[in-house]
């Protein structure tokens, strides 16, 4: 761990706090949104409340410094140090859902997700990690399928150097990224009707092998989908 | 300037290149390398070298643009591409993991389970014109369009002209492959601590490595029974000499059926024989550099060194919960050299040290062995070349 750099993302969505797609910027529209998710802090609100928030993802953390997750939703102060999950705690309100952009990744994410996905057995160890690859495709979504309860591991090969990947999961996935060293953004996307899907967008400088953990608290199942963009 | 006197610019002093007299390749080599053999209708020349460095990184070689032979090789990474399993230019996922083209001058079987590929400049033309098992860099019937390409890159007539003037049409692809065959052969990591270490240096190995070699050339893990000689890539034969010929062994890696079976995109040795016995035996790669070319493995599956310990001390490796899960240790197909050993968590940490022992950092960061081309940040190439290095 001392040599890569980690970047974790956490996300932690409640279905029921989720948006539709023709709901866009609901945090614009019905600012009680915020409140139902018993948000706070300043640091929600999204572009519906100072137009400036765009992205909930502003405090997650990209440096590895500290292995932590700061989910990038309102930040109580209490879940750096680790990848915290589906605490709750640092959920993203409604008015978060539609933060993403609505591009055509984001559409083709959400139209995956309506087809279901390809089966990929991931690894119950980060060693064993190298028998589930994948490459980032905009033609597939995997259904991340664990054998075992615990923690699962895939690989991701990015196969050019400085690109921007957008990556999608479905509500309530936790997940992190070993050694991109790239920034991410952490954002919540309305693009698919009812549930959305969360979206990470980051860059990789140096092609290569990426080991992606999914935590246990992941929802059952786990669809995820990684696309180049540009 | 000419592209031919910038490509033969003298960047770095000293060897690997011509010497005093042009038609005796000076290898600069440490007193325990011996020469190379080099292909009669091969020989290095300097302005050979030179226009194979630039071939080896130049993506236009590869259809789309997305690909070099340097990327693949990359000398930071021991000359391989740090990728668990290759991923050709257009997407595909190679069955196996990169070899490394360090000292491939010597090998004298150049790929993971065929030992009837030799040539460098033959086999070179898989990855670049190959369609099986995978598109690598996709040039499988656009021969004319790579040449297109070369013919129409500035420095290249005047450099395949300097190095073949007595052809009428310099620029060909056995021309190309000759000359990147001529650079890779001229890719040398020599001055390891190991290597200091056999040369008498005192103190080149550290006391772990020192004690990590004990152990991996000793009775009880038997490492060397594999990995010997001076590329630690020949198996020693039953008179305990070292093997004329590379070694191909099933290391208990895979038994998904409780029989012995592997993967089905790659059976090892066995897709090249037809016989079953085969199945999972894989050439002994050179464990030079091995500390910075993970993943390991011929399919880069084994996550670290201390895992690939680990899975030769259990006699074969376990894999449960994934698509290939079995026990290899169970297979029939396994190497009796594979039985297993006891080791200590300290002992294995003196055995990586060992082989961390191995890398030659400055061969890896020789600027010699550096991409030419200038490139921008998106690591497309400008219209510059900086001064080559051989002299």
């Amino acid at each position: 761990m001392n040599t890569r750099t980690l970047l974790t993302l956490s996300l932690s969505l409640s279905l029921g706090l989720l948006g539709c797609a023709d709901e866009k910027d609901p945090g614009a529209d019905d600012p009680t949104n915020t409140a139902t998710n018993g948000d706070t802090t300043g640091d929600v609100g999204g572009p519906g409340a100072d137009g400036e928030d765009t992205a909930v993802g502003e405090d997650t953390d990209a440096s590895g410094d500290d292995g932590g997750t700061d989910n990038g939703g309102t930040d109580d102060g209490g879940t750096d140090g680790g990848t915290d999950g589906s605490t709750g705690d640092d959920t993203g309100g409604t008015s978060d859902i539609d933060q993403g952009p609505d591009d055509w990744y984001a559409g083709q994410a959400c139209d995956l997700f309506l087809e279901g996905g390809e089966t990929i057995l991931a690894a119950s160890s980060q060693s064993d990690a190298g028998q589930a690859l994948i490459t980032p495709s905009e033609d597939t979504i995997y259904h991340i399928e664990r054998s075992v309860e615990g923690d699962a591991y895939i690989t991701l090969e990015v196969p050019d150097w400085h690109v921007e990947l957008r990556a999608f999961a479905n509500p309530g996935t936790t997940y992190e990224i070993y050694k991109t060293g790239g920034s991410g953004t952490l954002m919540l996307n309305g693009a698919c009707p009812d549930e959305g899907i969360s979206d990470q967008q980051w860059t990789i400088h140096d092609w290569g092998s990426y080991v992606i953990r999914f935590d246990a608290s992941s929802p059952e199942p786990i669809y995820f989908a990684v696309m180049e963009q540009g | 300037m000419s592209w031919l006197l910038l490509a033969l610019a003298a960047g770095c002093a000293g060897p690997p290149g011509a010497g005093a007299d042009p038609d005796v390749w000076d290898w600069g080599l440490p007193e325990h390398f011996s020469e190379p053999e080099v292909p009669a209708d091969n020989p290095m020349s300097a302005e050979k070298v030179s226009l194979g460095r630039l071939l080896f990184y130049d993506f236009q070689i590869s259809v789309d643009g997305g690909r070099s032979c340097g990327i693949c090789h990359e000398p930071a990474k021991g000359f391989t591409d740090g990728f668990v399993k290759a991923v050709g230019t257009t997407g595909d996922i190679h069955p196996r993991n990169t070899l490394s083209v360090a000292n491939v001058a010597w090998r004298a079987a150049l790929t993971w389970r065929d030992p009837a590929v030799l040539s460098l400049e033959a086999q070179l033309l898989s990855p670049l014109m190959g369609t099986e098992p995978i598109v690598e860099m996709g040039m499988g019937g656009e021969e004319a369009l790579l040449l297109e390409r070369l013919s129409d890159f500035a420095p290249y007539p005047e450099l395949f002209e300097a190095v073949w003037p007595e052809e009428p049409a310099p620029i060909s692809l056995d021309n190309a492959a000759r000359a990147i065959a001529a650079y890779e052969r001229t890719l040398i990591t020599a001055d390891s601590p190991y290597d200091r270490y056999l040369l008498g240096e005192e103190g080149a190995l550290s006391e772990a490595a020192l004690r990590g070699m004990g152990l991996f050339f000793g009775e009880r893990l038997g490492c060397g029974a594999c990995h010997s000689g001076l590329f630690l890539d020949r198996p020693l034969g039953d008179d305990g000499q070292l093997a004329d010929a590379p070694g191909y062994f099933n290391t208990g890696l895979y038994n998904l059926d409780g029989e012995g079976a592997y993967p089905p995109d790659d059976p090892g040795l066995a897709a090249i024989t037809g016989d079953p016995s085969d199945t999972g035996a894989f050439r002994t790669p050179s464990l030079r550099n091995v500390a910075v070319t993970g993943s390991w493995s011929h399919d880069g599956t084994v996550a670290s060194l201390e895992d690939a310990v680990d899975n030769y001390a259990r006699g074969g490796r376990l894999l449960e919960g994934v698509a290939y899960a079995g026990d290899g240790a169970t297979s029939p197909y396994k190497s009796p050299l594979i039985a297993g050993f006891a080791i200590s968590d300290d002992e294995r940490a003196d055995v990586v040290a060992f082989l961390e022992a191995l890398t030659d950092w400055e061969a890896l960061s020789d600027p010699r062995y550096a991409d030419p081309f200038c490139r921008d940040d998106s690591g497309d190439p400008t219209d510059c070349l900086e001064p080559l290095s051989f002299d």
